[in-house]
């Protein structure tokens, strides 16, 4: 059974569709990310799942219970969704343990050893639950902020762009300790970010939000490596485009004959390859094509170079940063992988 | 949203409504002919040109003082600059009729003009100031550094960039100023000072003409909402201005050097006036015996005491009335914005622009001719202080609530605590010291109000400030010292109270 189950979700606000017939299922125990460029509503589609908005159209069901619909609107307290905002948003007057045990029965509250237990599954030692909200790092409160969310033991728990509050390196960690808690925990989890990096590694599944509607919802490889079309390809990661002519199978291109992924029929077509496809290979290789660097972006651990092909076709490459070329230097280049073929 | 919550909101500003459409009423319910005949008599011109001359020179000097104190403090390596900001804002803890006995009691040249001007400019200067040095706070230091990379002076740049940015600030100061001038009322019956208040008064107190009065309460309130009017509008701009807040870096602060004294002076001399006189003007009154005053009346510990007692008991009644009725519309305001809560919003905030003699008389009379029952009742005395400081209420109230993020409301609920549990376990605890302040402040309020209490107090019941009052106008200057100590070491105590704690707030 589905864990969250969306149908035709509408959300106006001053006339203007936010959300405009979101269609989404997510399997029971599955992380799945929300991707959404700022103003794609997916800030809202989470409020309105939590409940603290309701909707215009469309339906929401929890484990099959339905809780919003056309004149039903299941207040957000009797939702049981978890929720951690933006920041943690920790209550400020509480304790780390009062934090954590806030939505537990008034009984449980006192009970150490299971905020010890919430506390651990988070990653963090249960000494912490004496502490005040303002004494944690901003990792450590939106570890808290988890906590807080699983303890009533929500069957589904969302996640506001959870990470955009931290620095880079204590993200990373953060990151891993959430997915890990929220995996022991076994609960569905709905995280929404604008970051293609973070949704990519955390989500089992990953759903892009475009003009208030679910444009893709994939795995992430096949979302990065099979985007529906031209514009999500480069909204999931850089693209390189080129004109090319389908035959068989394969297509004609700048870069020489390339296979496709799936079968396409003849005829024009734009070509996406992602720059790490294209190789810096030996002038003796087979079907290499050659350029001119014109610009080299040096990263360290690989370095994104721009070659001028001999049509005059821009691509860029990305190459390991002990390979970098100069710019001006004359190179030559091989596709791995298959293309993907769009309608031109 | 709940229908309970608009109805419960709704009650404070149509009460705030009542007096000023009663006045409206009395004054024009009699017919255009006599209200011409009552409008356009030498009297009212005469009360014009008081009224109006005085506000004015209150403006200016106000003005004046109070962006010279904003920005020396603010801007310049002023000596004990964090001592003067306190001090600056505490003549506003004076009640103005108890800065008036002091003047009085001093000569009697301060009879009149010269008196009324020095006790509005010195006690209500911190109304210009504090608005100006919150301004000068959040201006950015990089706009005057550009204008000085541009090639502007130093006095240039104060004329072309930082007055421009402080105009809202400074002018609604100056209205708010302004507005305290019209609504004065026992300052300039103790000064001798005829302005429309006090004509009022006297009009109620000898003559049965109930129309005359309405008429000068009508053309008073008209003055006091016209001020009201400009305040919002030169405010209304200042929110456009505020764009993009963010940390900024602390301008550097100007070397005052042979300066120095002159600049202390501009602080020290006015606010030895405003605060000091007063306070050893009342102290040496209490050390004096009954006795030497021209018109000696007992005081009895047990007087002082009951009226100790009363002017605390209602102010802590009003406070709880008040704080009552703005905490719905407080909370509409800052959770439920729209169309309604600032409707309900902008009535509240007339009470701003009715004068205290005008809703005391408007109730007076509506309780006469409607509600006898409640004519000189404790009730009905009530009923005038929670008009009177309900926007002063419902500003607190909802900058208390908008203290509570509302991510740790919505964490709440979906932690599935609703209705009262979210009040008790979340809103109350954040918001709780922010609506003590609330309370806090209408107390102070309450008990050095004047006016109203006059009017609608019940017959034996006596306050402090009726006290004061009562033994002043007969010029027992020693009899009204043990009643004046008092409040006034109430009303210092409590805003010295509310001064920590505003000022623990900015250091967190």
């Amino acid at each position: 059974m589905s864990a969250l189950r969306i149908e035709g979700l509408v959300k106006r606000f001053g006339g203007r569709a936010v959300l405009d017939g979101v269609v989404l299922d997510v399997p029971e125990g599955a992380l799945v990310a929300i991707l959404g460029a700022s103003g794609s509503g997916k800030t809202t589609l989470l409020r309105l799942v939590c409940g603290f908005e309701p909707a215009d159209a469309g339906t929401i069901a929890l484990d099959g219970r339905l809780v919003s619909a056309p004149g039903l609107h299941v207040p957000a307290p009797a939702r049981g969704v978890g929720y951690v905002p933006q920041e943690g948003a920790l209550f400020p007057h509480l304790s780390v343990a009062a934090n954590v045990s806030f939505g537990l029965p008034r009984r449980q509250r006192r009970d150490r050893a299971r905020i010890g237990e919430l506390l651990r599954l988070v990653g963090l030692p249960p000494a912490f639950a004496a502490r005040a909200p303002h004494s944690l790092s901003g990792g450590e409160q939106q570890r808290v902020a988890l906590a807080r969310a699983l303890a009533p033991g929500p069957r589904l728990v969302l996640l506001d762009e959870p990470f955009s509050a931290l620095d880079a390196g204590l993200r990373a960690e953060t990151r891993g300790a959430v997915a890990a808690a929220l995996r022991a925990a076994g609960a569905t989890a709905l995280l929404v970010t604008h970051d293609q990096a973070e949704a990519l590694s955390l989500g089992d599944a990953v759903a892009v939000l475009r003009e208030g509607r679910v444009a893709q919802m994939a795995d992430p490889v096949t979302l990065y490596r099979r985007p529906v079309d031209a514009a999500m390809a480069r909204f999931v990661g850089e693209a390189v485009m080129l004109p090319g002519m389908a035959t068989a199978g394969r297509a004609a291109c700048a870069l020489g004959l390339l296979a496709l992924a799936g079968p396409v029929a003849d005829g024009p077509v734009t070509l996406m390859l992602r720059p790490e496809q294209i190789r810096l290979v030996a002038e003796t290789e087979a079907d290499a094509v050659g350029g001119v660097v014109r610009e080299v972006v040096f990263h360290g651990h690989d370095a994104r170079v721009e070659v001028v092909l001999g049509g005059g076709a821009v691509v860029a490459a990305l190459v390991p940063g002990h390979a970098s070329p100069s710019p001006g230097e004359a190179v030559w280049l091989a596709v791995r992988a298959a293309a993907v073929a769009y309608a031109p | 949203m709940p229908p309970a919550l608009a109805v419960a909101a709704a009650i404070g500003p149509l009460l705030v409504l009542l007096p000023i459409l009663a006045t409206l009423a009395d004054a024009l319910g009699a017919g255009w002919s006599s209200v011409r005949a009552l409008l356009f008599r030498s009297l009212v011109g005469e009360l014009l040109v008081h009224t109006l001359l005085l506000m004015a020179a209150c403006m200016l000097a106000a003005g004046v003082l109070g962006l010279a104190w904003g920005w020396l403090v603010e801007r310049t390596e002023l000596p004990g600059r964090r001592l003067w900001a306190v001090l600056a804002a505490a003549p506003l803890a004076i009640p103005p009729f108890v800065a008036g006995y002091a003047w009085v009691s001093v000569a009697s040249v301060f009879e009149g003009f010269l008196g009324a001007w020095l006790v509005v400019t010195l006690t209500y200067t911190p109304l210009v100031y504090l608005p100006v040095a919150a301004a000068l706070r959040g201006l950015d230091p990089a706009l005057e550094e550009t204008a000085m990379a541009l090639g502007l002076g130093r006095w240039r740049v104060f004329l072309r960039v930082v007055l421009p940015q402080l105009r809202p600030a400074l002018l609604g100061g100056m209205l708010l100023v302004a507005l305290d001038t019209l609504v004065e009322f026992g300052a300039f019956a103790l000064l001798r000072y005829r302005t429309f208040t006090t004509t009022i008064y006297a009009e109620y107190r000898t003559g049965f003409n109930g129309q005359a009065a309405s008429v000068l309460a009508f053309v008073l309130l008209l003055l006091c909402l016209g001020c009201l009017a400009l305040e919002f509008a030169v405010r209304g701009r200042a929110r456009y201005a505020r764009v993009g807040l963010g940390t900024r870096r602390r301008p550097e602060r100007l070397r005052l050097g042979r300066w120095r004294v002159p600049a202390l002076a501009v602080l020290a001399i006015p606010l030895a006036a405003g605060l000091v006189l007063p306070l050893a003007t009342v102290l040496y009154w209490t050390t004096q015996h009954a006795a030497a005053a021209v018109s000696p009346a007992a005081v009895g510990w047990g007087r002082l005491l009951a009226a100790t007692w009363s002017s605390l008991s209602l102010a802590c009644l009003g406070s709880g009335l008040t704080v009552l009725l703005a905490l719905p519309l407080g909370y509409l305001a800052a959770r439920r914005p729209g169309r309604l809560a600032t409707l309900l919003e902008r009535a509240a905030f007339l009470a701003m622009g009715a004068p205290g003699i005008v809703v005391a008389l408007a109730l007076g009379g509506l309780a006469v001719r409607h509600a006898r029952v409640f004519y000189q009742s404790t009730e009905l005395l009530l009923a005038a202080y929670a008009i009177l400081f309900l926007p002063l209420a419902v500003v607190a109230v909802r900058a208390a609530l908008e203290q509570v993020q509302r991510a740790l409301e919505d964490v709440a609920r979906s932690l599935g605590q609703g209705g009262w549990a979210l009040a008790w376990r979340v809103v109350l605890p954040l918001a709780g010291p922010g609506l003590g302040a609330a309370a806090a402040l209408v107390f102070v309020s309450v008990s050095t109000e004047l006016t109203a209490t006059l009017l609608l107090a019940p017959i034996g019941t006596r306050t402090l400030a009726t006290e004061i009052w009562a033994d002043t106008a007969t010029l027992a200057f020693a009899a009204a010292a043990p009643y004046a100590a008092v409040m006034t070491m109430l009303s210092l105590f409590s805003t010295w109270l509310l001064a920590r704690r505003l000022l623990a707030a900015g250091a967190a």
